[in-house]
């Protein structure tokens, strides 16, 4: 054991880095902004208080191919505009929960022109949007004022909007510069070590890429242009075990630059290791319902803090009263163990040479992006907040994001999980096979790669999570060798499980994905080293019924095995 | 709204078949040529599946056939000058239909041409054709043994015996099409389109009083090639292409007014110029600002002339879904909402016939009819059906799925639809001119008493629409229009009071108590088709038909809540 050097990462202050001009068209939705608010005032009490924009400009490119020939080529480009048009005050605003629930009713993005001429059109339909949402807004407030006469009002009464200082920033716009054919030529090749694979039922190769400009301007005087390119490879591909149990395997690679994708020769050995480990599940024997201890690797872990613990970090969760609130009150209290440290900093680009894909400068709503400790040293410190305040807690720490044109919620970045106390990848082992053996088990599990999960967060629902292992391997105690198994995933509930961590890796690894919630997919990241839980319990998974091919598939040529026509 | 549409456009994307032999040009109907690596996969797998695909001791599949429907989409949509979408997509889905049993009882069943597909690979890749279509024949054949299963204990428990039974695949010899269709090159008129997308809702920008307008431009080359294990082969290429204008407006009572029309092209793939846009896009700008100082309708009867897009609305409305033949299913309980039950008898007025002809690929007006197609989708050629003559149901549309009262297919099997209109034609063997309609409208207005009124209607929606601008939507401009459904009245979108002075725009007119017997009401047909094109949920079709004068109609004044005026005024 050991006092673990802490990740290295490369942090980017939001106001860093070359300016420009401002754009023409974000100045024209300012002066939106401001004749709004001076076309609303005479409404008296009815007045909205803020107006706020939210324009994303948004290219794509997405090439796929499937066992050496392509599926699908195209791009895209668009502009979808958010309205946030607030009426009341800070402290009570038409957003304010009734019977205990936020206002979900938010109007559709508006689509606008994707050309750069385009001001007085844009200004035309952000009118035509901003109405809308004005009325929408008023109607709400109304029906907040009459609510509030007859029902109980929410416990945490912090305000519904909290007050922060205007921004002004104008980023370089992103640009996608891509060789598409070549790509086209790459997805080919790749997916084409597929063919032949008889194991293997579908498979597919993709390269994505996407360049997203945002506009915000708001009645608070902030006004920000940020350019967020990203580029994706995403191989994926299925089999089906003798007993009918459907297998997947997915890898997914990350990056800001071209440049920080990997060489096709990596990807290739990526796609091998994905053939392999398909081969190796179909013969894997189907696994037991099991509670015990188990080790959770690198990016397995950075999954199930996401699922467990993050999202019941973020901030309207601590308020609403359709939540759990497992947290809320727990402020200055131990929820795990001391060596334990948890936060979320979306100014972190890169961990050693991988991007993160919860990096950017400011939010959704116009903050820039902070550090929000969580959990120091065991206890919890605070949460990810929006603009929308929660008991104790009044300003945003930058993490209001949202999908194109979304109202923004409190979301996870790039979620970071410490350790103050770490132990060698071995040790792990041999702790886990001494705590199996304490609990009287024949084996510990050891989950390597995790998928991606869910939790339930609100009271009506179960309030626990499913994380959805896809490689966990059987650690027995008497010494042999590891054995794959198949069809099982993770339940819970957060408490029981973050209490019961007993060690952490030295090994800390990233899980780069995007998350979906009540604001739409967001890029994000999670940061963790190994950890060894005492208790875990895993549930069959259901598996499916059909049974394998009838026939085998359409035989390939030796000669046209593995490559691309 | 227009994220709706954006999905629209891939639910298009996601099954194809439009129809459109090139102008003038006869179907050519001979052996296959070209693309012999996508033919030579789809009867390999074919061939392997037919006499290898079986799992022991149960059922082979004894009709097999693939569907390979390559489409090829350019789509703009721009807003008040400025292009909002601008997209160009390609794909190729696959559609597999495998039957087990026999002719006389098999596994298939009513949901049949439904099926979106999959996606498989666009290029002509032999291996990755072949490994698609295993895994997809698979998947097929283990359901078609799933519901072959339910079907035969339904039948053995719970239904008593047919009196009079018949098979669930009618007999069909092999047929062998090819329509090469004409070639576009959508990335040349890319630009093009754009342009003119730009110019006509450019028009909208400057008319005061419109709150936004619109223009769209879809072209979209469909491929399909169908092979069965019955020897069929049907490759048959078209492109389809609409340019359509909307525009919105609010009244100053806040009723919302939403205006569509759609531009002819005179060719496929071939636009339009830039002036004839224009120069419609006024006249609809001149029509709406019209329309939005008119006053409101009034209640009580009407004689009631649907002309342009309303006539072929209104029969789509009334009759379209009614003209399908499928049997009903024969392991379910309940009635058959076909017409059959009205065979040989009076439908509609005596004045009226209709038929749907898939092989007539233009208007009178050289206008190009979506629904085009020289074999349907499961091979069967095409063919002329008379549906009503002198006002008297005839046939219903048929696939190779039979009923009681017929026995076989006539050709109107459309993937993305089941059985559905090809081309619908209205006629009448007394045509009117609208001069003459209108006469015949005002005497029996003035027959009918002080309380009968006349009124022209353009265009149809749901009463929704004025008081949601999402009534009427550039999605249905593009050709995804969903059918009205005459329950609760139809709203006269774009209406005309007539008088003895003329014609005056009026709002809110609503027509009730339209259903299926309206038809026999109609008094007189106009003597100028006109040519509606749209998508019969995936399946593109036409309706071409002169205007219809209907009586007796009840109408009323819209009595929803209008909403409020914008609470500030537009930059």
């Amino acid at each position: 054991m050991h006092g673990a050097a802490p990740p290295t990462f490369t942090a980017i202050a939001p106001g860093a880095g070359a300016q420009v001009a401002p754009p023409p068209g974000l100045l024209a939705l300012a002066a939106e902004v401001e004749r709004a608010k001076q076309g609303l005032a005479s409404k008296g009490d009815l007045a909205p208080y803020f107006v706020g924009y939210d324009l994303s400009d948004l290219e794509t490119v997405t090439v796929t191919a499937q066992d050496g020939a392509l599926v699908f080529s195209g791009d895209s480009a668009l502009r979808a505009l958010g309205v946030d048009v607030r009426v009341g005050s800070n402290e009570l605003d038409s957003t304010h929960p009734i019977d205990g629930g936020f206002d979900r009713s938010r109007s559709s993005p508006e689509f606008v022109p994707i050309e750069s001429d385009s001001v007085p059109v844009l200004r035309h339909l952000a009118w035509m949007a901003t109405d809308r949402a004005y009325r929408q807004a008023a109607e709400r407030f109304l029906a907040v004022q009459a609510a509030s006469k007859v029902k109980v009002d929410i416990e945490d009464r912090s305000g519904d909007f909290s007050r922060e200082p205007a921004v002004v920033h104008y980023a370089p716009p992103a640009e996608l510069a891509l060789d598409r054919a070549g790509w086209e030529r790459t997805a080919r090749e790749l997916s084409a070590r597929f063919r032949g694979k008889a194991h293997v039922l579908s498979s597919s190769v993709t390269f994505e890429g996407r360049a997203t400009t945002r506009w915000i301007a708001n009645s608070d005087g902030t006004r920000i242009q940020t350019g967020e390119p990203g580029y994706r490879i995403l191989v994926r591909a299925t089999a089906k075990a003798d007993d009918g149990m459907e297998l997947s395997r997915t890898e997914t690679f990350e990056a800001a630059t071209l440049a920080g994708l990997p060489e096709p020769g990596g990807v290739a050995s990526a796609i091998d290791q994905v053939i392999d480990d398909l081969g190796a599940l179909r013969q894997a024997p189907p696994a037991e319902p099991y509670l015990g201890p188990a080790i959770l690797v690198g990016r397995a872990a950075g999954v199930f803090f996401h699922e467990i613990f993050g999202h019941r970090m973020e901030g309207e969760r601590q308020k609403s009263e359709e939540e759990g609130q497992t947290f809320a009150k727990k402020v200055g209290h131990g929820v795990m163990p001391s060596f334990i440290s948890v936060y979320d900093d979306p100014t972190l680009a890169r961990f050693g040479s991988t991007d993160l894909n919860g990096f950017y400068r400011f939010d959704n709503q116009g903050v820039p992006a902070q550090r929000a400790s969580l959990v120091k040293s065991g206890v919890l410190e605070g949460f990810l907040m929006s603009r929308v305040p929660v008991r104790g807690v009044t300003r945003s720490n930058g993490h209001g994001r949202a999908a194109l044109g979304a109202a923004p919620v409190a979301r996870q970045a790039n979620l970071v999980v410490e350790t103050s106390r770490a132990v060698s990848r071995d040790e792990l082992r041999r702790e886990l096979v001494q705590e199996a053996e304490r609990q009287g088990k024949d084996y510990g599990l050891l989950f390597a790669e995790i998928e991606g999960g869910f939790t339930q967060t609100q009271r009506f629902s179960t309030q626990g999570f499913k994380v959805l292992p896809v490689l966990v391997y059987r650690v027995f105690t008497d010494g042999r060798p590891d054995q794959l198994i198949r069809g099982v995933d993770i339940i819970g509930t957060p408490l029981t499980a973050l209490t019961t961590i007993l060690a952490a890796g030295d090994d800390y690894a990233v899980f780069n994905g995007t998350c979906g919630a009540e604001s739409g997919w967001v890029p994000v990241s999670a940061v963790s080293p190994s950890l060894l839980v005492r208790k875990i319990e895993v549930a069959l998974r259901d598996k499916g019924s059909d049974k394998s091919p009838v026939m085998a598939p359409p035989a390939v040529p030796a000669s046209d095995q593995g490559s691309a026509p | 709204m227009k994220l709706r549409l954006a999905m629209l456009l891939s639910g298009l994307v996601a099954l194809g078949g439009a129809a459109r032999s090139a102008a003038g040009a006869a179907p050519v109907q001979t052996a296959a040529t070209g693309d012999q690596v996508v033919r030579r996969a789809l009867a390999d797998e074919l061939g392997r599946s037919m006499s290898d695909l079986v799992i022991p001791s149960s059922s082979r599949p004894y009709h097999i056939g693939y569907s390979v429907v390559d489409t090829d989409l350019l789509s703009v949509l721009a807003e008040l000058g400025k292009t909002e979408i601008d997209q160009r997509l390609q794909m190729r889905r696959l559609l597999v239909s495998v039957r087990v049993g026999s002719p006389e009882l098999d596994s298939s069943d009513s949901r049949d041409g439904l099926e979106v597909g999959t996606s498989v690979p666009l290029d002509d890749d032999y291996f990755a054709l072949r490994h698609a279509l295993w895994r997809s024949t698979d998947e097929q054949y283990k359901e078609a043994l799933e519901a072959f299963a339910r079907k035969k204990n339904q039948i053995r428990t719970q239904m008593a015996d047919r009196a009079d039974d018949y098979p669930d695949l009618a007999a069909e010899p092999p047929h062998q099409t090819v329509v090469p269709g004409p070639s576009v090159d959508l990335d040349a008129i890319r630009a093009e389109a754009r342009t003119l997308a730009d110019r006509a809702s450019a028009v909208f920008a400057g008319a005061p009083g419109l709150l936004t307008g619109m223009a769209t431009v879809l072209v979209h080359r469909t491929r399909r090639r169908l092979l069965t294990s019955d020897q069929t082969w049907a490759d048959e290429a078209h492109v389809l292409a609409s340019l359509s204008l909307f525009a919105q407006a609010q009244a100053d009572d806040g009723m919302h007014l939403g205006f569509e029309q759609a531009v002819t092209l005179s060719a496929p793939g071939k636009l339009p110029s830039p002036d004839v846009v224009e120069a419609a896009a006024r006249r609809l700008a001149d029509r709406l600002l019209a329309a939005r100082t008119a006053p409101l309708a009034e209640n009580g009867t009407a004689v009631v002339l649907f002309e342009d897009a309303a006539a072929a609305q209104l029969m789509r409305a009334l009759l379209v879904d009614r003209l399908d033949g499928s049997p009903p299913p024969r392991y379910l309980a309940g009635e058959d909402d076909s017409l059959a039950s009205k065979l040989g008898l009076k439908v509609a007025a005596p004045l009226l016939d209709v038929y749907d002809d898939p092989t007539v690929s233009s208007g009178s007006d050289d206008s190009p009819l979506w629904g085009t197609y020289v074999a349907d989708d499961e091979g069967v050629p095409a063919r002329r059906v008379s549906l009503i003559e002198r006002g008297v149901l005839k046939t219903l549309l048929m696939s190779r799925a039979p009923r009681k009262e017929i026995r076989a297919s006539n050709g109107h099997f459309r993937l993305g639809r089941g059985v559905s209109i090809g081309n619908l034609f209205v006629s009448s063997r007394t045509r009117l001119s609208r001069k003459r309609l209108l006469d015949l409208a005002r005497r029996k207005a003035r027959a009918g008493g002080a309380a009968t009124r006349v009124y022209v209607v353009r265009r149809l929606g749901s009463p929704r629409a004025f008081a949601s601008p999402g009534g009427a939507s550039p999605a249905s401009a593009m050709g995804f229009e969903p059918p009205l459904r005459p329950r609760g009245g139809l709203a006269g979108i774009e209406a005309y009071l007539v008088s003895d002075h003329g014609e005056e725009p009026v709002r809110g007119l609503v027509l009730e108590s339209l259903e299926l017997r309206t038809l026999k009401d109609v008094i007189g047909v106009g003597d100028t088709p006109y040519v509606h094109n749209h998508l019969e949920m995936r399946a593109p079709a036409s309706i071409v038909t002169p205007a219809l004068l209907v009586e007796g109609v009840d109408v009323r004044r819209y009595t929803g809540q209008n909403p409020k005026l914008p609470s500030y005024p537009a930059p």
